[in-house]
């Protein structure tokens, strides 16, 4: 079955190309050298760009400095941005040589970049650009992408490629002596650029000791690619594992449709009572299925000995379970008689449209059938436990599916709850008029439904979107103290709880790299700031305390920045606002209609010479009409 | 009527067929009754308002047998869904005459008739109004009507497929 990318099939192999380019050592032929340094370039300017993307807090404000974290985060892209700035002139030092980029050190490092530059794409999906240029979430991993274990694990891995690519450096820049042939302002660019990216590699370390959390870790490595997977329609006898495999699918396909329809509520025709009766009605059912099938897993837990909490658990997800299809189905029976109106054509919201998918498997997974179905002649008896969940990892599995089932449902519910409101607000819900009593005369085929059917029916909304969130956290617990694979879930709705970041605009990063040393030809460092001018002074050479130095300065160009701004502002506020001058020839025009005419003929006096007539016109157009007329008679 | 929580137990793998006999819904002789005026319905009106009044009469009998049975929960919950399909399809057809007997419903749980003689009253009356609804799409004056008769039919058909008691019964639609 076809899954999505994640963000780890690239990072994992991002690590193992720069791990297989560090074991070149530094001893490399010049060619290969010079190609590596020009691969190691673009490389740390696309690490650069991972931590350029997240809008950080300001350095040296409370909120940076009381949060190690975020302060390793900043301290992590500022250190890149100083080794990114160190290589640009070694790459440029070394452009017009001869260089083999066939050799292998130089492709690991070319196949490095390419794959992470793959990954932030992949980032970059779950973002649209925002009216105001801002970007957006698109997707539901969009506040996990920027949640504080994510990007503490972001910055953890860029950490550790720098280490390897430090260490590395410090090999080429060593060999890369005057003696071998590099030139100077390249090995120097090495030299520097190894204390950056160590300095990098040592600051964010030193914010997660030993380690970034797991769960950040492996929500890193999960994250998806922005879109839905390819539909996986139910094929005909699925066995277990392809049809919890299809659970996760269709329920992640569901996640993308209830995200992209969300807010379509007031306005889209697929907005409307048909879509969310389905919804209910495929609620209902995969809520009643999946209680059968937790029932099942609490007695094959029983049989395969697993410990009595993990036991309890599964009672515990059983009970919340079997809240969520009264809910929905008390839902349902409400959608029997109130609608949005005639229907208007085939229009279904993309849930509706795909929701029997997760019907038809998430039956087919608690009933003994593989052919299941609604149908009456398909009803069958539950699954036998055995079969259901022969092992553990079979068990963990099908609860993994289950925990799909309900993320999905919740989201949806939810969804569907903010859509219904909106319905109720708008006087959008009507009753058939057939169905009323006969005193109603109204000569329609639907008459607006009583305020408080409607009230009720928000109501069994509420109690629906409370039952599925409990059974949701309920699942949570049981996939992380399982080690489903589906724990991923419980850690996501956790962490976007509660976002560090945002991220960047996208001219964010075009400023930031501006505000860096262009690297000219020549120019073989970065430019240094004072504070950090006086620390080389003193010949110190302590990676952290140069970092320390550098974001001083940063910090220091940014409030004159803003303070160069803020000034800029308040001048033109206290300037008078300056008249756009008149232009010669309509002033010119305006003075002449007040000159008085030659008797006798249409030909204007000429007062002065042609070329101080407009000039003259000018002080003309500002005197009183009456001076002016008096004047021209004196 | 008490909700009943699904259960694994063999009990609901072996006795499917004996819990649903011991819980019972009324309804079949409202049933036979709209399967009549059905039946007799010869204009396009009388159809419709029939056909009108059968869905309703499904959807209320559905809802009641929806806990009746834990594996025929999805089925009975879907049906009920299709008969408001086809209620609300029939709703908005031109020729539906401004009458009130659709809102009249079904009587139930009074007497005592088994689940599955339930579903297989709500298959011979869906099997009627595909027929019935189908002939009136082909004799329908309008568009619209055309359109909410065939709709309609379309709805029974569902119904009359989930009702069917095996796959000998069931018929493509």
């Amino acid at each position: 079955m076809t899954m999505t990318a994640v963000l780890g099939d690239f990072l994992r192999p991002a690590r193992a190309h720069i791990t297989a380019a560090t074991r070149s050592g530094g001893d490399l032929p010049l060619p290969a050298r010079r190609a590596v340094i020009t691969e190691l370039d673009r490389l740390v300017t696309t690490m650069t760009r991972y931590l350029d993307d997240l809008a950080l807090a300001d350095d040296f404000t409370p909120a940076s400095v009381a949060n190690p974290e975020m302060q390793a985060a900043l301290n992590g892209r500022l250190a890149l941005r100083r080794a990114a700035a160190s290589l640009h002139p070694a790459a440029a030092a070394v452009r017009e040589a001869g260089a083999d980029h066939a050799h292998p050190a130089a492709e690991h490092v070319s196949a490095a970049n390419s794959y992470l530059a793959a990954g932030r794409d992949l980032l970059h999906t779950h973002f649209t650009t925002g009216p105001a240029g801002q970007p957006t979430g698109s997707t539901w991993w969009a506040p996990v992408i920027t949640s504080p274990p994510v990007t503490a694990a972001l910055t953890a891995e860029l950490a550790a490629c720098s280490r390897q690519l430090g260490a590395w450096t410090a090999q080429l820049s060593r060999t890369g002596s005057l003696h071998a042939g590099l030139p100077a302002g390249a090995s120097q660019g090495l030299r520097a650029a190894s204390r950056w990216l160590r300095a990098a590699a040592s600051t964010v370390h030193s914010a997660h000791r030993p380690d970034p959390p797991a769960a950040g870790r492996r929500l890193l490595a999960g994250i998806p690619a922005g879109f839905p997977p390819l539909r996986q329609p139910p094929g005909n006898a699925e066995p277990v594992p392809d049809l919890c495999a299809g659970i996760s699918v269709t329920a992640e396909r569901l996640r993308h449709a209830v995200r992209a329809f969300a807010g379509q509520g007031s306005w889209s025709p697929a907005a409307n009572s048909t879509s969310w009766r389905r919804h209910a009605l495929a609620s209902a059912i995969t809520g009643h299925a999946s209680e059968l099938t937790l029932r099942i897993l609490s007695e094959r837990a029983g049989h395969l000995d697993l410990s009595p909490a993990i036991r309890a658990q599964l009672a515990s997800a059983s009970e919340a379970f079997s809240q969520v299809w009264p809910a929905f189905r008390a839902i349902a029976r409400h959608w029997d008689t109130i609608s949005t109106g005639a229907p208007h054509g085939p229009d279904t919201s993309p849930v509706a449209a795909e929701i029997d998918d997760l019907v038809l498997r998430t039956g087919r997974l608690a009933y003994d059938n593989h052919h299941w179905t609604p149908d009456r002649a398909d009803a069958s008896p539950a699954r036998n436990p055995a079969d259901l969940a022969a092992t553990v990892s079979d068990l963990r599995a099908a609860l993994g599916a289950v925990h799909h089932t309900i993320d999905a449902i919740s989201r949806i519910t939810a969804c569907d709850t903010d859509a219904v409101r909106d319905a109720v607000s708008g006087s959008r819900l009507y009753l058939p008029t057939r169905l009323m009593p006969e005193h109603y005369d109204i000569p329609f085929p639907y008459a607006p439904a009583p305020p408080a059917q409607a009230a009720q029916l928000l109501g069994c909304y509420d109690t629906a979107a409370t039952a599925t969130r409990r059974a949701a956290l309920a699942l949570d617990k049981l996939a992380v103290t399982t080690g489903s694979p589906s724990g991923m879930l419980a850690f996501a709705r956790h962490s976007a709880d509660s976002p560090l970041t945002s991220r960047q605009p996208a001219h964010g990063y075009r400023r930031q790299t501006q505000a860096q040393p262009t690297p000219l030809p020549g120019v073989l460092q970065p430019r240094a700031g004072k504070v950090e001018d006086i620390l080389h002074s003193l010949l110190i050479t302590n990676p952290g305390m140069l970092l320390r130095a550098a974001a001083i300065d940063e910090a220091a160009r940014d409030l004159i920045a803003n303070a160069e701004a803020s000034s800029r502002s308040r001048d033109s506020i206290n300037q008078p606002p300056q008249r756009k001058p008149a232009t010669p020839s309509r002033a010119a025009a305006a003075a002449a209609r007040d000159l008085p005419q030659a008797p006798g003929g249409g030909q204007q006096v000429r007062l002065t010479a042609p070329a101080a007539a407009a000039t003259s016109s000018h002080a003309a157009a500002r005197v009183p009409h009456s001076s002016r007329t008096q004047g021209a008679a004196n | 009527m008490t909700s009943q929580r699904p259960h694994p137990q063999r009990a609901t793998r072996t006795s499917l067929n004996q819990r649903a006999a011991s819980r019972q819904v009324d309804g079949i002789p409202e049933i036979s009754g709209i399967t009549t005026r059905l039946r007799d319905a010869h204009s396009l009106p009388d159809t419709l308002a029939a056909g009108f009044e059968a869905f309703e009469a499904v959807r209320q009998l559905a809802r009641g047998c929806e806990d009746a049975v834990p594996g025929l929960f999805a089925a009975f919950m879907t049906a009920a869904d299709a008969a408001i399909d086809g209620r609300d399809a029939i709703t908005i057809a031109p020729a539906l005459p401004p009458d009130r007997r659709g809102g009249a419903g079904v009587s139930m749980p009074q007497a005592s008739v088994p689940v599955e003689e339930m579903a297989d009253a709500m298959a011979g009356l869906s099997a009627v109004l595909t027929d019935r609804l189908s002939r009136a799409a082909a004799i329908a004056a309008t568009g619209a009507d055309r359109a909410a008769c065939t709709e309609a039919a379309q709805a029974a058909g569902r119904i009359c497929h989930l009702m069917a008691r095996d796959d000998h019964d069931r018929r493509p639609w």
